[in-house]
This record gives structure tokens, sequence and C-alpha cells, in this order.
């Protein structure tokens, strides 16, 4: 299920809100009655969290009924292994490690890479069958949710899950769950027990899931088409202006697509009372690409910081392996395709040079920008088609090779048809909302009631607005998956 | 996106009230949509479309949802997001929200020049026979004396019929002029090396029937007379494609060209602007020059009645999903004949979901035109009232002509501009037809075999192959399970719901009409390996 489907905003929602007050309200009765006895009671969120498993499975089974019991199997796994490790620092310890994070990179290997390797190995003149597995959704979050389990358990900056059901709670939880943020067990270990949500909490949950929505439905999914006519069909001799067009509208959709995502994810959390990290901040505001890693997909960056590139020895020893290395397993995180292996490397290769070169040098910040909007269009070029034969036709057009065309029919008509939206997606892309927000929020601050009350009626009418819009939208879409819950 | 802390700053006074305040405005209009999306009667039918929506899949059928447990799942989120109600109203609603978000400040002073090729054909086709009557003298008086003066000057490069604007819609549409004179039309991604399976047929038919006459009727679309030379690249030119069919048939047929006949009378509404179909004025033209082709008597519009459907909005609006289509009504305009007595005996055809012909019906008697109201979106059914049938015409007319024609929606206009001129019009469409047409031809005493089909279904083999199989077939039904042919019986059984009532009518002809995005349509059969610049190519329809 995603989360901009009719059936999921009307359907799942509600049940899921109305059912999740209702055991709230059981929770309350639990611990008031223990508080008569002068008792103190284990697990106050007991009931609201077995709502909240139950829906997070139902909500994974939905698109999966079958590889619904590969991610129970993996969180047993994770689970024994974790209580197993702890606070063992000789070998059994580092053996359990081993076999735990072992069999959750045997099980994204063997569902995600599998068809790739034996690709491979058939183009080199062995033959193997193709296995024809289908990709389970959100593999690559939750198998990377569960090495980031083991690991902070094994570094002792967390403790092991003793519950099976609470461990699996957090690597089901459902607003996370098939598109990241990639949540560290740490990050909400203690709002898995203990959490609250005020109305404060709430009322932000759910302007920030609209707003989600609405950066998903309204923009994405528009720009999707977009990119989508004027990349997806035959790029023979195609236009100049249509290659850099369309992969403007690219990138604008996918950083909408899976920064409305994450938005998402991080509001539903929110209601329920956890805070998920930041998945993005403004990522084609950045000056290098060191800065716009820095700034996109946050939450996957920081992993392999922590969990590859520092203790391959960082930028004490041999930096440039480690770079190469945290930069080709990025590229092919995303998926099981050469392409996304090259866009990696590419990213690597040119932040090992930043380092030693523009990092160092003065630049006037304009300069910085248009480098980095170039340097990012041309990685979309290469993350977009895993078709060779199509990403050389399209970089031939995007670099002027083929005969000046001037600005055809079909791209003229996407431009001046979706005008306003053009306008609106490349605004929002810079960081003026923030300082409208930010500017309100002080305004908040200083005016008594009526500030704060100005505030959120502006967020209602915004989140009314854009509800309606959406919804609209919604109907007829034919294809309105998210882009990152195929990786 | 890129967070404020919020719980960094201080909150003010005032914060939690105002969070309340929030949750409750939201909330409240929420579980109201909540309300309507899950309660209120679900759409079943979508006029905007032209289609049947989603049905519920079978929650009792345990085996099937044990086997692809996958696809039950999506088949209820499917079902639920393409029956909610008030389904066409949000859709007008979404197609409003995009029209809201175009930049409107396109030169309005540019004029269109059509391309050269539309003008420069080629008349010296060798089938052309002297016309009996100026029947372009007599449309004119009949009509409106606009369009007589717009015939002298037929072959003029230039036209204002469009102010230039022209831009793509979805579904390989392309969209020109403005503002009431808005045309929608078809991208035609075919080339002039396509059609074999066509040519193939025809001079199979030639073979089979060595007594009978066999034509060749292509039908162009609009695209070829309308589309403004900027927009040139959107669609491929269909004249190549039809005169290599010409070029390629054996001489035993004879090529019907209308292409040249409707060229010569592009200035009048032959075409739909609104529907993918043509006009009934261009199958009036079409008709005539079968008729001179054939050697039979053809009459003039005055001798028909002039009937009009107004503000009909067709299926191009669905498929280009674009609003200035709706807002360019159109007169649906029909002629049909005073002068000369028929009879039309229907056989029709019950489908199952997947398009399967699962029963006939017994010959019964029906209005071969059926009478639309205004407004109604599928009045291009007045011809026939449906495709799943197949229409034996008894007329008046003296002689022993009998004509079959073997056709696709665009053939429908046809065969009501005949009567005049055969004893018997026969109709067969080329997707539903039981029967052995050997035997067929035989029994009715068929002299002339016209296959009338569009661009599209004269590009693909597989439609031309469709009808060759009716040379061979035995003319049983082939039996089908009881819960594939459960939920379109109902709408079947009555073989004439066309008449009169939009409702039903438009249930009965889903295939005709439906939307593209929807595999099992007849655009998707016509548009089948014509990847047309904007429509990526479609599986084979069974």
């Amino acid at each position: 299920m995603v989360f901009s489907n009719l059936f999921f905003i009307f359907c799942f929602i509600p049940l899921f809100g109305i059912l999740y007050i209702l055991f709230g309200w059981l929770d309350k009765a639990r611990i008031n009655h223990a508080d008569r006895r002068e008792k103190r009671i284990k697990r106050p969120m007991l009931f609201r969290n077995i709502i909240l498993t139950i829906f997070s499975i139902l909500f994974y089974a939905w698109g999966e009924p079958i590889y619904v019991f590969l991610m129970l199997a993996v969180v047993l796994v994770n689970y024994f292994c974790g209580i197993l490790l702890y606070k063992k620092h000789n070998i059994i310890g580092k053996a359990w490690l081993f076999i735990g994070v072992a069999a959750d990179l045997a099980a994204l290997g063997s569902f995600k890479y599998l068809g790739f390797f034996s690709g491979i190995i058939r183009s080199i003149g062995f033959d193997v069958p193709d296995p024809q597995i289908a990709l389970p959704i959100g593999i690559s979050f939750y198998i990377f949710q569960s090495i980031s389990y083991l690991v902070d358990v094994y570094r002792e900056d967390s403790k092991p899950q003793r519950n099976y059901f609470d461990l699996l709670l957090y690597i089901s939880m459902f607003p996370q769950l098939i598109a990241g943020p990639i949540v560290r067990y740490g990050t909400v270990a203690e709002e898995i027990g203990h959490r609250r949500a005020t109305a404060d909490d709430v009322a932000d949950g759910v302007y920030r899931f609209i707003i989600g929505l609405g950066k998903k439905v309204i923009i994405a999914n528009i720009m999707g088409e977009i990119a989508t006519t004027l990349l997806g069909g035959n790029l023979e001799n195609m236009s100049a202006a249509a290659a850099w067009v369309g992969i403007l509208a690219f990138s604008i959709q996918i950083y909408f697509d899976f920064s409305g995502y994450s938005d998402m994810a991080i509001g539903i959390g929110r209601c329920v009372g956890f805070h998920f990290p930041e998945n993005f901040n403004h990522p084609y505001t950045c000056t290098s690409m060191t800065d716009f890693w820095r700034r996109w997909h946050m939450s996957l960056g920081s992993f392999f910081r922590d969990y590859v590139y520092i203790p391959m020895g960082g930028n004490r020893r041999h930096q440039a392996l480690n770079i190469m290395t945290v930069w080709f397993l990025t590229g092919m995180w995303h998926g099981a395709s050469w392409n996304f292996i090259i866009w990696g490397v590419y990213f690597g290769l040119i932040i090992m040079i930043e380092k030693y070169t523009l990092l160092k040098w003065r630049v006037p910040k304009i300069g910085l920008y248009i480098y980095s909007i170039f340097l990012i269009l041309v990685g979309w070029g290469i993350f977009y088609f895993d078709d060779f034969g199509k990403m050389t036709q399209f970089f031939a057009a995007f670099f002027g090779q083929n005969e000046p065309q001037g600005l055809p029919m079909h791209v003229e008509t996407v431009i001046i048809d979706n005008l306003w939206l053009w306008v609106a997606a490349l605004i929002l892309c810079l960081p003026i909302r923030k300082h409208v927000e930010n500017f309100g929020y002080k305004m908040a601050t200083r005016i008594p009631y009526a500030g704060n009350y100005t505030v959120q009626f502006c967020h209602a009418i915004i989140s009314i607005t854009i509800l309606i819009c959406s919804v609209a939208l919604l109907v007829g879409a034919t294809n309105n998956a998210f882009i990152y819950t195929r990786f | 996106m890129d967070q404020l802390k919020e719980n960094d700053l201080p909150k003010g006074k005032g914060k939690h009230g105002a969070s309340v305040m929030y949750i409750v405005m939201v909330g409240v209009f929420f579980a109201l949509l909540t309300v309507v999306f899950v309660c209120f009667p679900r759409s079943r039918y979508s006029e905007l479309e032209k289609r049947d929506l989603a049905e519920l899949p079978d929650f009792t059928d345990v085996e099937t949802i044990k086997k692809d447990p996958a696809k039950f799942t999506s088949d209820v989120s499917t079902w639920f997001s393409d029956t909610e109600p008030y389904r066409d109203e949000l859709m007008t609603m979404s197609m409003k929200i995009r029209d809201a978000m175009k930049a409107d400040f396109r030169s309005e002073e540019e004029t269109v020049s059509f391309r050269p090729a539309d003008t420069a054909v080629n008349t010296t086709s060798e089938e052309e026979s002297t016309p009996k009557e100026n029947v372009v003298e007599k449309a004119k008086e009949k009509d409106d004396a606009d369009n007589a003066e717009a015939l002298s000057d037929v072959t003029e490069e230039e036209d204002d019929i469009d102010d230039g604007k022209a831009k793509l819609g979805s579904s390989g549409t392309i969209i020109i002029g403005k503002g009431d004179k808005v045309r929608a039309l078809m991208a035609f991604g075919g080339t002039a090396k396509g059609g074999g399976g066509y040519v193939d047929l025809l001079n199979t038919l030639a073979n089979e029937f060595p007594s009978a006459n066999i034509y060749a009727m292509v039908a162009p679309l609009a695209t070829e007379y309308y589309l403004p030379a900027k927009a040139a690249k959107a669609s491929n030119p269909q004249k190549p494609f039809i005169y290599s069919i010409r070029d390629r048939l054996s001489p035993k047929v004879k090529f019907v060209d209308v292409y040249d006949e409707l060229l010569q009378h592009k200035k009048e509404d032959i075409y739909l602007r609104t529907d993918h179909h043509w006009a009934g004025l261009g199958g009036y033209y079409a008709a005539k020059r079968l008729a001179e082709t054939a050697g039979v008597p053809f009459k003039g519009l005055d001798a028909y009645e002039k009937h009009v459907v107004k503000n009909f909005v067709g299926s191009m609006y669905g498929y280009s999903k674009d609003i200035s289509v709706k807002k360019a009504p159109e007169d649906f305009v029909y002629y049909t004949p005073t002068q000369v007595a028929y009879d039309a005996q229907f056989v029709s055809y019950t489908l199952n979901k997947n398009f399967k012909i699962i029963r006939e019906s017994k010959p019964y008697k029906s209005a071969f035109f059926k009478k639309f109201k205004d407004g109604s979106g599928n009045a291009y059914l007045t011809f026939i009232g449906t495709d799943q049938a197949f229409v034996k015409v008894k007329t008046s007319t003296p002689g022993n002509r009998k004509l079959l024609i073997i056709k696709d929606s665009y053939g429908n206009a046809v065969p009501g501009n005949l009567f005049y001129s055969f004893n018997e019009v026969h109709v067969i469409d080329f997707r539903y037809f039981t029967h052995n047409l050997k035997d067929y031809v035989k029994n009715n005493g068929i002299t002339d075999i016209a296959v009338c089909f569009n661009v599209f279904n004269a590009y693909s083999s597989g439609s031309a192959s469709k009808v060759k199989k009716m040379l061979t077939q035995s003319g049983g039904i082939a039996p089908v399970t009881d819960s594939e042919t459960k939920s379109r019986d109902k709408k079947q059984e009555k073989p004439n719901v066309a008449e009169n009532t939009e409702k039903t009518t438009s249930g009965s002809d889903e295939s005709n009409t439906s939307n593209l995005n929807e595999t099992k349509t007849q655009v998707e059969e016509e548009t089948q390996n014509v990847a047309t610049p904007a429509t990526p190519e479609k599986s084979e329809e069974e």
C-alpha cells in the first residue's frame, strides 16, 4: 500500500486512527487502575503498540502478502542475535554480530541482487538460471534498520530489545517501513516503550503529512508525467530542449516524491508520538556534491557514514578507498542495475575530487550553485536510464550533439501547460517556505494567542486546500507509486 | 520537508489551543470526506471516460485469492479508488486544477498553414468513376451556405479554421484551436510499410469470392486534415500509408478513395471535433465514393432528413483529459434517408467481462438509426447503436446488388447512406461475428463486399486476421465459465437497450468508446502496433 492512495487515506488511516485512540483509552484505564493501587505499570503503551504493530503488518501484507513472512523471519533472527551478542566483547559477540549481519545481507542479496548477479554470471558464459524473484517492497530499508539495530546493540549504544513484538514494531512500523527514512534503533528505542503525543504533536504531524501528500500528488506526479513524456519514448535524435526540460522535470519529481514520502512518514510518526529523523534539507540549494549528500536522503548518508565509512577508517586511513566503497554501496543500494552503480561511483569520484579542489578554493557562491545543479542533473540522467542505449542517446542530446531544433512543440506544451506548477516547484526547492514559516513562528511567540491562532488557522486553510486538490488529482491517477519504494 | 525544529523554538501563548483548533478544523473536514468516500453510493459507470468502473473482487472466491493474494489486495485498492462517489465530478475538478496551472500567453495572431501533403493529393486513382450527380451542390443548399464558399477554395494552403494553438494532450492526443473551435485529434504513428494484413485480407477476399466486387475503404483520422504545420511532428502523415495500401492491392480489389473524397470536403463538418470518429457527413462522403466506385445510384443530401443532437461532447474529452474539449460542445448531425423504405434486422451478441462473445440473440427488428437526447456523449451510437451485432437491412431499392460492409466503428456511419444504392445492406463488425463468412455471403447472395477500417485497424494486422478467421470459423460460440459471464449478462440481456436511454447504451458499447487507458477497448485495439508518439504500445486484447 502506498500513502498517496485513496484506499490508504480514507480506509486505512481512519480505521487506524479510531482504533489507536480507543486503545489509548484502554492504556490510560490500565495506568489509572495501577495508580490507584500505587503500582507502576511496566508497559504503558501496550495496547497502542499492539494496534500499531497489527496495522503495520496489515499495511505491509496488503502489498506483499507472501514476503511479509520474510520480514517476520528477519526480525526473529535479529531478535535472537541482538540478545546473544549484547555485552560480549569476545569472539562470541563478534560471531553473533557476524551471523546476524550476514543473515540480513543474505536476505537482501538473495531477494534484491540474485537476478542481477546471475545475469552477470550468464553474461560471462556460465549457464545459470534466472531466479525470477520479485523485489519485496521496502526490503532495502528494513534490512538496513535491522543492521543498525545489531551494530548499535553490539556497540552498546542501545540495549537489546527483550520483547520480540517491540522489535517487530521498530522494524515494521508502517510510516517508515517501505521508503524510509532509515530510522536508527537508538532514535526510537525509548519512544517504543514510553511516548506521548500532545495536541501540538498531532497538529504538526497532520500538517506535515498533508504537505507531503501535496508534494507527491500535486507536484511529483505531474512532473513525473512530464518526465515520461519527454524521456520515456524514442530518444533517437531528441532535442536538447527535451533532454534538459525532461531531466529537470525528473529532478523535481524525485525530490518531491521522496521528500513528500518522508514528510508523510515523519508526520504520521509525530501523530503517534515518534520523532523520526529528517531526511532532506533543501538539497537543490547545495554548493557542492559533498554538500548535496548532506542534504539528500540524510538517513542513508549517515547510515553509510556510521556503519561503513568510519569503521573502515574514515579520513584517517585509506580515505580514498573508504569513499569509493561507500559510494559504490550507495549506488548499489538503489538497485540491482549497472546504472545505479555508475551513478554511485560518479558521485564518489566527484566528492573525492572536491576534497582536494573545490572545498579548498574560494569560488563565488553563484558559481557553486550552477556547478552543483549541473552535476545533479547529469547524475539524475545516469539514474533515470537503466538502458545504456537510451542513456547514450539522452546524453548526446543533453550535451547538444544532435542538430538544434529550437523549442519543439511537445516541450513547449509541457512548459506552458504547467507553467505555474514549474514556478511553484522551483520556488519550493528553495528554503523560502522555511523562512515564511519561521517568520510565522516568531510572530506566534511575540503576539500572545492571536499569533498562534493565526498560524494554525493558515495551516488549516492550506491543509484543507491541499487535501481537496490531492484527492481530486488522485481520482483517475494511473501511475502513482513512489519512486523510492522500488529500492 | 526540511523541518523546522519546532521544539527548539519558544511556543508562545495559546499554542495548545491553536493546535486543538487546527486539529478540529482539519479533522472535521477529513471526517466529512471520509464519510463521503466510504459511505456514499459508489460510482459504477464513468460517463466521462465512457467505461464501466472496476468491480469489487469476489471475497468468497477463496481459491483465487489464495492463488494470488497480492492481486486480490491490489484489486480491492483499485476498486476503491476507481469507484469513488462523484468520480466524474472529481475528475472534472482535477482537470480544472490542471487547467489552472496553464499559462495562456501564446500568440493568438499566429496563423496555421496546413501541411502541403494535404493538398497535393493524387486524384488519379483508377477506380474513380464520374460523379453521377452533383451531391456537393445539393449538400450546400440543404446545409448552410457558408460551406459552399469554402468548397471552392478547398485547395488553399492557408487556412484560418484554427487560430494556431496546438498542444499535446494525454494518450496521444493533440488539441488544436481555441474556445468553441477546439478540436481534439489522435496521433497516428504508422508508416507506409504497415497494413500488410489488410492488403492480404482484401486480396484473399477477392480470391475467395471471385464473383463479388471487393472494395477497400480506409478512413483517415481527422488529424490528417486539421493538424497544424507546427504540430506536424506529433503525428505521422496517413496519406503515404493509405496510398501504399492502394498500390499493393490486387487488381481484383477496388480501392475506394475515401482520402481524396474527404479532402475535397475538409471545410465541412466531416469530422467530429470532440470525438475520435468522423461525423455523419464524413460517413456520407465515404459512402458516396463507395457508390461511385461500385457504379450504383447515390442520392444527394436532399433525399435525407437532417437531425441534430445538440451539445455533444465525445470521447476525446476522456482521452485528452483536457477541459477545453468539454468546453467546446458541438452539434452531432446525422442524416436519415426519407425516400426509401428500409427494414433493419439485428442479431446481437452478449459479451462477458473479458469481451468474449458468450451468446447470440435471435434475429430481431430494430431501428437502424437510434435517437439520442441533446447532450448525450454517446450520440455516435446513433448509427446501428452498437458494434456487438450484425445487421441486415432490406431496402426498397430495386435491383439485386447486395452489399456487405465489414467495418470497425468508423464504418458505422457509412451504411445508412447506401439504402438508395443497394437492395440489401449487411453490416458486420470485425470484432463480433461468429458465423462462417463464406456461408454468410453465399446464403445471402452478397454481390459486393467492402472492408471499411480506419487507419489504425487497417494498419494493425490483428484486425485483419480477425476477419480472415471468419472465412474458416464454424459458427459456434466457445463455451465460457459462469463466473466470467456474471457481470456482463445483465447489461447485454436485452439486445436493444441502446435505444433512447443513454445510460444503458453506454454500458453496451464499452469496446467502442471507452477510455484509452483501458486495455480492452476499441481504440486500444485500433492503436496497437501503431505506437503513436505519446501512447506506448499496448498488449493484444485476447
